[in-house]
């Protein structure tokens, strides 16, 4: 799985399908941390997903940058495919990715990137999934659904509240070397919804330069009878400074879209833009 | 010879005592225990400080202008792209074998993991009166809500139909798009609280209930426990990015695919290492960055976050370490950059502390051990150097200033200072035993008649040193300021400390020459005296034939002033850091190798802003660039004919470098491409193919880009022809269409350079003037202060006409000499016109006087000039090559002003002085 499909696939796993819920798939007095993750990651998630999103990348000295995205996901038997138009500013309009993440982790994910100067479409291959996406706080492992297998969990508090939720606090380390290079995170605190089993914040030591990773998740509201958070903000700390802080806003956002198409997931289609 | 009266009289004449000194000697004597107690708790303090707070700081900044335009210009480049230095390891060996390989994959894997406790990790040295952009965290989150909602609020209103939002944003700068149907921007203060969370409801409460819970939050402790920042969470890495031939870059394009990778993951097999070196070698943009240009030298980089100096020098000494476990035969490693100067210039440098301080002790304690032969004669004057060396440096670190390779030498400068007052105070008190005083009237007696010379000396000294506040590098302003205060801290020991410890002296007459007759010294004194003597001729007779010596006298001073005058012209400047340490130094050696292998160590940055309304994605914008990149790559180093800039990195690199990947590799496309569409286009490949390089880059909203040049190390003032070359290239091929200007820490310090000579003139001529209306103010006579300042004066022509003679360069140490000598040139002058004016107006004889204070002075003037001089040689056996020479030229400039002294002086004053009646006459 290379990064730049995480890319497709953080946008449309993470923004689009993986936080979408449907609620108590756990009972909310479960303390079995490994019970719990699971339920997290396996929990339903929707097909045929449009957004609408609005990125907003804010550096240390204040600079912003914002980027709309138009976004459609349709799922196929072994993975995932995302279409990314860029909506604006003008001068990347109609720049546009395609990528298709494939569920079995050993297949290499696909990406093409329509450049409209080149007018033409490139295939993209890349390996770093610590890197980040378009140059915002999030990583490309960020955005890839994770293997539970490949993490260790701890239960830190079995009722604590946050964002207005009651939550489990767990703590989350990747087992493996490999796992915690790809990722550059040494551990994470993630406080997760009871009664909406999904994260609402996050705490993540990144290895690298010593930097703290915090998310929040916010603006929760339920499509097609899931959760998803409609604002997704990250922030990067080192000692006392930021670092950066990208936030994420989704709108128009609908699952089970009848008009999500197969044929949206073509070259053709990419390089038609807008 | 003809020969006036002999001064070494048994008689000592008496001398008019200062009331205030008397009273106050009186006070020290009759409350010794107190004044002692103070003292020693003082003392203690300060030790404390020094001892807790005390730290080093020879990196470039240091030795910087604090207030110029460039170091606001460096400021501003830091507040956009962070850290401009970082370390350079050099590994020296076959680079394209298998061996070789693995062995710098380890190396970069080990520097890639470096976990060190580094308390200062992202604290960066603040300017003083300066804000930084950076926010902090988590009340900074309220200046990124506030721009936020500006931009916001700026972008919603041309976004109304939602997808034509950027038609406008783009105009503004950046890349501000918009959408205000995504709702608010208030997010950013949800940050600041990060804690365990509010108390979770009990499970038989009403439900979920956010207002409720609200009004129940825990404990604001407890919630804030889980976000105590980074805590002790072990496998972190102090290390940003480590960039070697292990990880560079590599974007690729074969067969409509793009592939961004490193150059060597996977790990080339050995037959494929032939074919990897010759594209290496070939690609500009790999050499002078991570490899040699003969293939023999790589390189890595090692970027980390802001840090203390201390701190840097911390992982300065690790780097070294893991080198030292990683080198092996055919792999030999070395430390160098910017942050290893600095870190090993402070080792070097207190190494020289410890050294320079213990032998000038010693040599101290033989001098005094030799002039006064008792235990009491010692223990006084070196109580007093001690403990001015122990509050200067306590008081540096109360202050929050460094010890800097300059500063270096105040504790050596602080000895020979405070001995000299304490020689001055001792030599009376000796000769007022001598004369049968009680000891207690002895001290007060020297006390009195001896303090007022020697606060001048003081005041005159602290002139000297304050004129550096003046300088514009911030390393020699805060050394003034330091000596100052302890040239001001050894007067005040010498007349607490000093008398306290002789009244404990019962017996000794501290080596007085109670036999009587001349010694060697006695003989020089007679000798100096008479240089000018013209026997049968009345002091203030015209110059004619009956003063031959005196016109001989004043002639030879005009000619020394005219000839040192003329050679001064021939002095030059010279200012590189690497040159300080032993040649033989590994150190040296390996900034030596990587200038001469890699092509440079040093970095120049241009911080390019676009101007209002646009941003770097200009294509005319990267085409003047390009123009100015190939302008600045082209100088040639006049000095050595060689080409000084190694490499530059730049956005430009990045765009040509998608641009040929996006068409097959086809180098024909290394190249800009031909709108502005496919600059963007091209731009927003890399943003995702490389976001942190293109951070490093440019800034967020791509209004700002820089260029680092990396350069040799050479001489400083060389580089002024390199900055000309580089005004010119901007001017040419930039226009109006951005701002460009160059900067970065090395820069940086070249442009001081630029300043030093003004500094210099500027400091001096400010201690010159002061020091002449103080001499002025202090003898209350215009024409005897007026005299004083042609022997004040001589010696620093004399020493500064020898340099440019000698072809002694000035550098950032020896171009304090000028206002260092001038303050001690002061002192013998103020010891020998004050006694003399005394006498005279007592007596209202000019020979009597000169007789009386070459008797009263003469032996002291020329015993603290020994130590002077002595001490500042011990300066000739530090390690740092710019520190000895600068020991032997002040020491020259002592011989020199006491010379001067003694030879030039009465002959001023038998020309401008005549006899007139005693002042007791007139009275009567």
């Amino acid at each position: 799985m290379t990064a730049h499909n995480h890319l497709t696939t953080a946008a449309v796993s993470v923004l689009l399908i993986t936080l979408a819920s449907p609620a108590f798939a756990i009972a909310p007095t479960e303390t079995d941390v490994n019970k719990i993750m699971k339920a997290v990651e396996d929990r339903a998630t929707g097909d045929k997903g449009t957004a609408r999103l609005r990125m907003k990348i804010t550096d240390g000295a204040g600079r912003s940058r914002t980027r709309v995205v138009q976004s459609r996901t349709m799922k196929f038997k072994g993975g995932t495919k995302q279409l990314m138009i860029f909506e604006s500013p003008a001068d990347v309009r109609n720049t546009a990715l395609l990528s298709v993440d494939y569920d079995a982790g050993a297949k290499d994910d696909d990406q093409w990137l329509y450049l409209p100067s080149l007018r033409k479409s490139t295939r993209i291959s890349s390996s770093d999934k610590s890197g980040a996406f378009m140059g915002s706080d999030l990583t490309f492992s960020d955005m890839t659904k994770k293997d539970t297998t490949q993490y260790t969990y701890k239960l830190l508090k079995a009722e604590v509240k946050a964002g207005g939720e009651v939550c489990w606090l767990i703590e989350s380390r990747p087992s493996s070397a490999k796992e915690k290079r790809e990722t550059g995170y040494l551990k994470s605190l993630v406080w997760i919804s009871k009664a909406k089993l999904i994260p609402v914040q996050t705490k993540a030591w990144v290895r690298e330069g010593k930097k703290l990773k915090y998310t929040k998740f916010a603006r929760i509201k339920k499509v097609d009878g899931l959760w998803i958070p409609h604002r997704i903000a990250v922030r990067t700390v080192r000692g006392k400074k930021v670092v950066s802080t990208t936030v994420l806003d989704f709108m128009q956002y609908k699952l089970n879209n009848p008009a999500v198409k197969a044929t949206d997931f073509t070259q053709r289609r990419l390089e038609k833009g807008l | 010879m003809p020969s006036s009266p002999h001064i070494s009289t048994p008689e000592h004449p008496r001398e008019t005592e200062n009331p205030f000194f008397r009273r106050w000697a009186e006070l020290v004597l009759r409350f010794r225990w107190l004044f002692l107690g103070l003292t020693l708790v003082g003392s203690a303090g300060f030790a404390y400080l020094a001892a807790t707070q005390l730290t080093l700081d020879n990196s470039v900044e240091a030795f910087a202008s604090s207030n110029s335009n460039a170091r606001a210009l460096l400021e501003d480049f830091r507040d956009e792209f962070g850290k401009d230095g970082y370390f350079i390891v050099m590994a020296k060996g076959d680079v394209f074998t298998p061996e070789f390989l693995g062995r710098l994959e380890k190396l970069h894997r080990t520097f890639e993991a470096l976990d060190m406790d580094i308390p200062s990790l992202g604290q960066r040295k603040q300017v003083k009166g300066r804000k930084t952009k950076a926010q902090t965290a988590p009340t900074g989150a309220r200046s990124t809500q506030a721009n936020t909602k500006a931009a916001v609020k700026a972008a919603g209103a041309n976004d109304a139909a939602g997808n034509a939002a950027g038609a406008s944003a783009t105009t503004a700068g950046g890349d501000d798009a918009a959408g205000d149907d995504f709702g608010g921007d208030d997010f950013g203060d949800d940050f600041a609280d990060f804690g365990e969370g509010e108390a979770a409801e009990k499970p038989d409460s009403a439900g979920p209930n956010p207002a409720s819970a609200a009004k129940k939050t825990a404990n604001p402790k407890a919630d804030r426990k889980i976000d105590s920042g980074w805590g002790d969470e072990a496998g972190g890495s102090i290390v940003d990015e480590v960039t070697s031939l292990i990880n560079v870059r590599q974007t690729t394009g074969k067969g409509g695919t793009l592939r961004v990778g490193k150059l060597m993951d996977p790990m080339p097999p050995a037959s494929a290492l032939p074919a990897l070196k010759k594209q290496v070698l070939a690609d500009s943009k790999l050499v002078g960055q991570v490899i040699g240009k003969s293939g023999t030298h790589a390189v890595l980089s090692v970027r980390t976050q802001f840090m203390s100096e201390k701190d840097s020098e911390k992982v300065y000494w690790q780097l070294k370490k893991i080198c030292d476990e990683h080198e092996t035969e055919g792999f030999e490693l070395g430390v160098a950059g910017p942050p290893a100067l600095g870190a090993a210039l402070n080792d070097l440098m207190l190494k020289d502390l410890r050294r320079t301080g213990l032998v000038a002790i010693f040599a101290m304690l033989l001098a005094l051990i030799f002039l006064f032969r008792h235990p009491m004669g010692v223990i006084g004057p070196i109580g007093v150097v001690v403990q001015a060396a122990i509050w200067t440096f306590g008081a540096m670190a109360g202050m929050g200033l460094s010890v800097t390779m300059l500063s270096n030498i105040l504790p050596a400068f602080l000895v020979c200072v405070g001995i000299g007052d304490s020689v001055h105070i001792q030599s009376v008190y000796r000769d007022a035993r001598l004369d049968g005083r009680s000891n207690r009237d002895a001290i007060i007696y020297s006390v009195a008649t001896t303090a007022i010379p020697v606060l001048f000396t003081t005041l005159t000294t602290m002139v000297g040193l304050l004129s550096f506040r003046f300088a514009s590098v911030g390393g020699i302003s805060e050394m003034g300021t330091a000596g100052a205060w302890g040239v001001g801290v050894a007067l005040t020991h010498s007349l607490i400390f000093l008398p306290i410890m002789l009244s404990f002296n019962t017996k000794s007459m501290l080596g007085a020459n109670t036999a009587g007759g001349d010694d060697n010294l006695d003989r020089f004194l007679d000798l100096a005296r008479d240089f000018s003597f013209d026997k049968g001729s009345p002091a203030g007779a015209p110059l004619g034939k009956k003063t031959p010596r005196r016109r001989r006298a004043l002639i030879l001073a005009l000619l020394l002033a005219a000839v040192c005058g003329l050679a001064t012209t021939q002095l030059n400047l010279f200012h590189h850091p690497i040159t300080w340490f032993p040649s033989d130094l590994p150190v040296r050696l390996t900034f030596e190798e990587i200038d001469r292998e890699v092509g440079g160590t040093a970095n120049v940055q241009l911080l390019i802003e676009a101007k209002e309304g646009r941003n770097v994605k200009d294509l005319a914008l990267l085409r003047g660039l390009e123009k100015l990149d190939a302008h600045i790559r082209s100088y040639v180093n006049p000095v050595d004919n060689m080409v000084l800039v190694g490499n530059t990195i730049s956005l430009l690199d990045v765009i040509k470098e998608t641009n040929q990947s996006l068409h097959d590799d086809d180098p024909a496309f290394y190249k800009l491409p031909d709108t502005d569409r496919g600059v963007s286009d091209l731009l927003f490949m890399f943003e995702n193919a490389g976001p942190a390089q293109l951070r490093r880059l440019a800034t967020n909203d791509l209004t700002k880009t820089q260029m680092t040049i990396r350069v040799r190390w050479i001489d400083a003032s060389s580089y002024a022809g390199f900055t000309r070359h580089i005004e010119t290239g901007i001017k040419q091929h930039i226009g109006d269409r951005a701002t460009v200007k160059a900067t970065g820490a090395i820069y940086s310090l070249f442009s001081v350079i630029a300043n030093l000579i003004s500094d210099l003139m500027n400091s001096f001529g400010i201690a010159f003037a002061a020091i002449t209306v103080m001499m002025v103010l202090m003898l209350k006579d215009l024409k005897l202060g007026l005299i004083a300042m042609v022997p004040n004066l001589l010696p620093i022509v004399a020493i500064m006409g020898m340099m440019g003679l000698a072809g002694i360069p000035i550098d950032m140490a020896n171009l304090l000499i000028a206002s260092i000598a001038i303050g001690i040139a002061v002192d013998d002058t103020i010891h020998l016109l004050h006694h003399f004016q005394a006498h005279y107006r007592l007596n209202g004889k000019v020979e009597d006087a000169i007789t009386f204070t070459f008797s009263h002075s003469g032996r002291a003037m020329v015993s603290t000039s020994v130590i002077l001089c002595g001490g500042f040689c011990v300066y000739t056996t530090a390690q740092m090559s710019n520190i000895g020479r600068f020991g032997m030229l002040v020491a020259t400039t002592v011989v020199l002003a006491l010379l001067i002294d003694l030879l030039f002086s009465p002959a001023l004053l038998r020309t401008f002085y005549k006899d007139k009646a005693p002042q007791q006459t007139v009275d009567q």
